[in-house]
């Protein structure tokens, strides 16, 4: 009986779970192989930074995130999602100017990205909001009109900054969200209606270039040289690679500089030009195993709260492996959707050890006791 | 998937709520839509990479792999000893990569900035950078990674000034290029010739034959004719190069060219003319007091030209770059025609044709040597008796075929011209080589017109008429010789009878000096004239000069016997030869000679368009020539 007092810490430990947690390793390492190969190009290597950006972020926010019990998530889900707006505002306030587009909060030691973190701070706000009462039910436009609300605030500081690809991403995220919930059928025809209405709409508000990229998405506007110029030799890179690839190192298409920021937004294109279908197969495969389960997760969720919360993760892992591979392959406008757990940068990072940690946390809760709530 | 709870028996607090379990609809349709867009997504990887995958390997070597054509060097072309007449001169052009050099991010003022730079290093005018801006600006998306020439033949020190300013003049290359260069600029242009750039529409025709954007074509003479052997055939490198086109050195990206094989150029042929550029300036300065004319001097024993000049000439070195407007506008409208090969045009001969006339009459019998025919000044013609006067209307009273033509008198030539018949001339006319092209094979050479009976009807609703032979028979009427066709024909006159094809190449070798082709002397088969005959004509040719009948008696020179022809072309019906009527309409001045008599080492033809008289005007220029050749050049006893 002397176990009984050590019994939830032991459990916390015990029911890790390892499934996430290799899963998660496993990307992780093909992220930091995939910098370590274009290392040579980058004006400095950026696989060990990549390495210390996972460390820190596993320390500071996968621990933590993983340990403090998610319904205090849901308690503090005002809070939140009320601190990731004040972070909006003060980064269009105070933000720093990069590209044409101000997205960065300078903190000295590194540029921290609010939409990144709004990501999270909406997931667990709309995953509240729809646990909140009793009963699922399927919602009607007097329920979901305050949570549009909530959705579209957001969005629409995100779209200032500018940053066209974020915000759609949060209607995606929050958009899955909600149907998994469940909608009225006439209330989810007038949506659908209002967003096509809507589209000549968006088009006014956009800016030029976004329009450019739509265009030359389209294949209606010409630009040899802008960003369709690097996402057609986006293409040949992925193309080039073949069945398997042509090694370690090998991509020239990335090695002699025709993708752009292949650190990045266009990671997936060397590693698809260096392992070809091979080891596109293998990391999509991962993808999808890391999402099955998630949904495993969210289904044997201790309680509504935790599996929306799981549900939400899971589509910010989904919309952005999607937007970003449809981007690689000339599906989809390059709209700077990072690839989640292998493209470079702190804030994408951050984000991904933060939605990691709180599918732990999710999952870990199932094995553990509840009355202490 | 397994989508139903498996949580330990913990949950004993047993509330109301709606469980994850009542969802297990909504998993079921997100797992399925994960599912497909997955498999959406491997499938378009499979196209690309698996079905696509050669395609886009080899657009990816493309992209590293910049090719690059190595410009074949242009043959030279050689005068007979051995001195280069046309060659290359090396040059460095700087050209400009629209696609490298301007970013679409950059503000309007960093291009204005760099672009003033590039101009200041290469001191290039203010218009010019305009132009070259405003080039930049407006080259089409499409051709935005084509070079665009800046500018060519610049310095050293702009050359260094362009490469250690490599970063800042991204895509602007100093290419190492090759210039034409003719050391003897305006001597011998005409057979020569010159090379400037094709154009869009050649380029169209071109292509097939490997021409690029920026590649010279011959324009004219030897150039323009040889240019197949002239060209030689480009070369292909390769290097590997980065997104912006600038070359990678490092270890790794040579490995990548280790399947690639350059191919190496092809120099074009040296050809080596028969022309001497000692004779063309002298040619060219026995033209001095005449604005258009020509002379062509053939070597009688063989057909080879020694020189032919045509006045006035231009400078090739200026047509094969960029030409001037004032240079342009010259050319246009200079009403001496400088771009025309007068040695190739045809006009009216005159009294130089009488010889065939002459070797007509004793071919057929018609008259012996010794023969005469009265000239009271004038001859009449037909029922009409239409007077048809002798240039010198006292007359000469009775003269045979030498005195004739020593005296050169049209009576004797009326006369045996009507006798004949005008298809008899043609005939030996046709003979002698003349209505038709000799097949010099440069520039557009005249065939120049040999009239008979039939050409005459054809030509006019009038018809043939009996006049015209009179005035065949001495060079006027309808008859059109160029000068190369009568120093071709004196030629023949001089060593006896072989009427050459005229040869202005000697041989032509490879840049390394093996021999593809060396020009042997062809004759004619058409001409076979009794000894007599010649004997005759020549006799006559000497008293040209050297009686004191000859109508070059005063321009015969001390110390060297010359044979020859004077020729005062009418261009309209009256005789005018004086300064006082419009250029246009003086007659042309002709003189067509050899020596020495007994043994011709050169055949030599004047003509001086709208010269005036053959004798005051063209034999002292042959005369000139003649001897300054004797003394300067031709010194052998």
């Amino acid at each position: 009986m002397k176990l009984l007092k050590t019994r939830p810490i032991r459990t916390l430990f015990s029911s890790i779970d390892w499934v996430l947690f290799f899963l998660v390793l496993s990307i992780i390492g093909i992220g930091v192989f995939n910098l370590a190969s274009i290392a040579n190009i980058l004006p400095k290597p950026l696989h060990n930074t990549q390495i210390l950006w996972f460390a820190l972020g596993f320390l500071f926010f996968v621990i933590p995130c993983a340990s403090i019990d998610y319904r205090n998530y849901s308690r503090f889900g005002h809070v939140i999602y009320g601190g990731g707006i004040v972070l909006l505002v003060a980064v269009l306030l105070f933000g720093t100017d990069f590209n044409n587009s101000r997205r960065w909060i300078n903190l000295g030691l590194f540029h921290m990205q609010p939409s990144e973190l709004m990501k999270v701070a909406l997931v667990i706000f709309v995953a509240k909001y729809l646990s909140d009462r009793e009963h699922r039910q399927n919602n009607g436009l007097k329920e979901l009109l305050p949570l549009f609300g909530a959705i579209l605030l957001p969005m629409a500081l995100i779209f200032m900054e500018p940053d066209l690809g974020t915000a759609l991403l949060l209607a995606l995220i929050s958009g899955v969200m909600i149907l998994f919930e469940g909608v009225k059928r006439r209330t989810l025809a007038v949506i659908v209606a209002v967003l096509i209405a809507s589209a000549p709409a968006a088009w006014f508000v956009m800016h030029d270039y976004q329009r450019s990229r739509v265009l030359t998405f389209l294949q209606i506007e010409d630009d040899p040289y802008g960003s369709d110029w690097q996402v057609k030799n986006s293409v040949i890179a992925v193309g080039s690679g073949g069945l398997t690839g042509r090694g370690y190192g090998q991509s020239t298409q990335v090695q002699k500089g025709f993708v752009p920021e292949p650190e990045n937004d266009f990671a997936l294109a060397n590693w698809a030009e260096e392992y070809g279908f091979v080891g596109v197969f293998a990391l999509l495969a991962l993808y999808f195993m890391l999402l099955m389960w998630a949904l495993h997760i969210a289904s044997t969720a201790r309680d509504r709260f935790g599996m929306h919360l799981a549900v939400g993760v899971a589509a910010i892992f989904f919309w952005q492996i999607v937007v970003n591979t449809a981007m690689v392959v000339r599906w989809a406008p390059v709209v700077g959707i990072t690839l989640p757990l292998i493209s470079y940068g702190g804030s994408s990072v951050l984000c991904m050890m933060i939605s990691t940690g709180i599918l732990m946390n999710v999952s870990i809760r199932r094995h553990m006791l509840t009355n202490r709530t | 998937m397994v989508l139903s709870r498996k949580t330990p028996a913990n949950a004993a607090s047993g509330q109301a709520r709606t469980e994850p379990r009542d969802y297990a609809g909504s998993f079921r349709a997100l797992a399925v839509f994960i599912s497909v867009v997955f498999a959406m997504l491997l499938l378009r990887f499979w196209y690309l990479q698996v079905i696509e995958g050669e395609h886009y390997r080899q657009l990816a070597f493309n992209n590293f792999i910049k090719r690059r054509v190595v410009q074949a060097e242009r043959g030279q072309i050689f005068d007979v000893r051995g001195r280069a007449v046309a060659t290359n001169h090396p040059s460095y052009d700087v050209v400009l990569t629209p696609a490298f050099f301007t970013s679409s991010k950059e503000p309007e003022s960093e291009f204005v900035a760099r672009m003033s730079h590039l101009a200041t290093s290469l001191a290039m005018t203010d218009a010019e950078r305009d132009a070259l801006a405003e080039r930049i600006r407006k080259t089409p998306r499409a051709e935005r990674f084509a070079p665009i020439p800046v500018k060519s033949g610049i310095t050293r020190d702009q050359v260094a000034r362009v490469e250690t300013n490599g970063l800042e003049f991204h895509g602007v290359e100093v290419v190492a290029a090759s210039r034409r260069y003719y050391p003897y600029n305006e001597l011998a242009s005409h057979v020569i010739g010159y090379v400037n750039q094709i154009n869009d529409e050649e380029l169209q025709k071109l292509k097939v034959y490997g021409y690029r954007m920026g590649d010279v074509t011959g324009r004219m003479g030897i150039e323009r004719a040889y240019e197949p052997m002239l060209r030689g055939a480009n070369g292909l490198t390769a290097s590997v190069v980065n997104a912006s086109g600038v070359p990678q050195t490092d270890p790794e990206s040579q490995a990548l060219m280790r399947d690639w094989k350059d191919i190496e150029p092809i120099s074009g042929k040296n050809i080596y003319l028969t022309i001497d550029m000692d004779l063309q300036r002298i040619l060219k300065e026995a033209l001095r007091d005449y604005p258009s004319g020509a002379i062509v001097a053939v070597d009688p024993s063989t057909g080879r030209i020694l020189g032919m000049a045509s006045a006035p000439t231009f400078n090739p070195n200026s047509w094969s770059g960029r030409l001037s407007r004032d240079e342009h506008i010259d050319a246009d409208t200079n009403p001496y025609k400088p771009m025309l090969d007068k040695t190739m045009l045809s006009f009216f001969p005159g009294s130089i044709y009488k010889v065939v006339t002459a070797a007509a009459a004793l071919e057929e019998g018609l008259m012996l040597p010794q023969d005469t025919l009265n000239c009271p000044g004038y001859y009449e013609y037909g029922k009409q008796r239409r007077r048809f006067h002798c240039w010198k209307h006292s007359g000469h009273g009775a003269v045979s075929i030498v005195e004739a033509i020593a005296s050169s008198c049209d009576v004797y030539f009326y006369k045996v011209g009507e006798k004949l018949g005008i298809n008899t001339l043609a005939d030996y006319a046709r003979m002698f080589g003349l209505g038709e092209r000799t097949g010099i094979g440069i520039n557009n050479e005249s065939p120049g017109v040999v009239p008979t009976r039939e050409w005459h009807n054809k030509r006019s609703k009038e018809g043939f008429q009996g006049g015209f032979t009179l005035s065949t028979a001495i060079g006027q009427g309808d008859v059109r010789t160029t000068p190369l066709q009568m120093a071709m024909l004196y030629a023949a006159l001089a060593n006896g009878g072989t009427l050459y094809y005229p040869q202005v190449i000697d041989r032509i070798e490879t840049a390394d000096g093996t021999p593809v082709f060396t020009y042997p002397s062809r004759a004619h088969p058409k001409l076979r004239f009794k000894a007599e005959t010649l004997a005759s004509i020549r006799s006559g040719l000497d008293m040209v000069v050297n009686s004191e009948i000859g109508t070059a008696f005063n321009y015969r020179l001390s110390n060297l016997s010359v044979a020859g022809k004077t020729g005062s072309a009418q261009v309209i019906s009256k005789r005018v030869s004086s300064a006082s009527v419009e250029y246009k309409y003086r007659d042309h001045a002709w003189f067509a000679a050899f020596a020495p008599i007994d043994s011709p080492r050169i055949a030599l033809v004047v003509f001086l368009e709208h010269g005036g008289s053959g004798s005051a005007n063209a034999a002292p220029v042959a005369m000139e020539v003649l001897d300054r050749y004797f003394r300067e050049i031709d010194t052998s006893p």
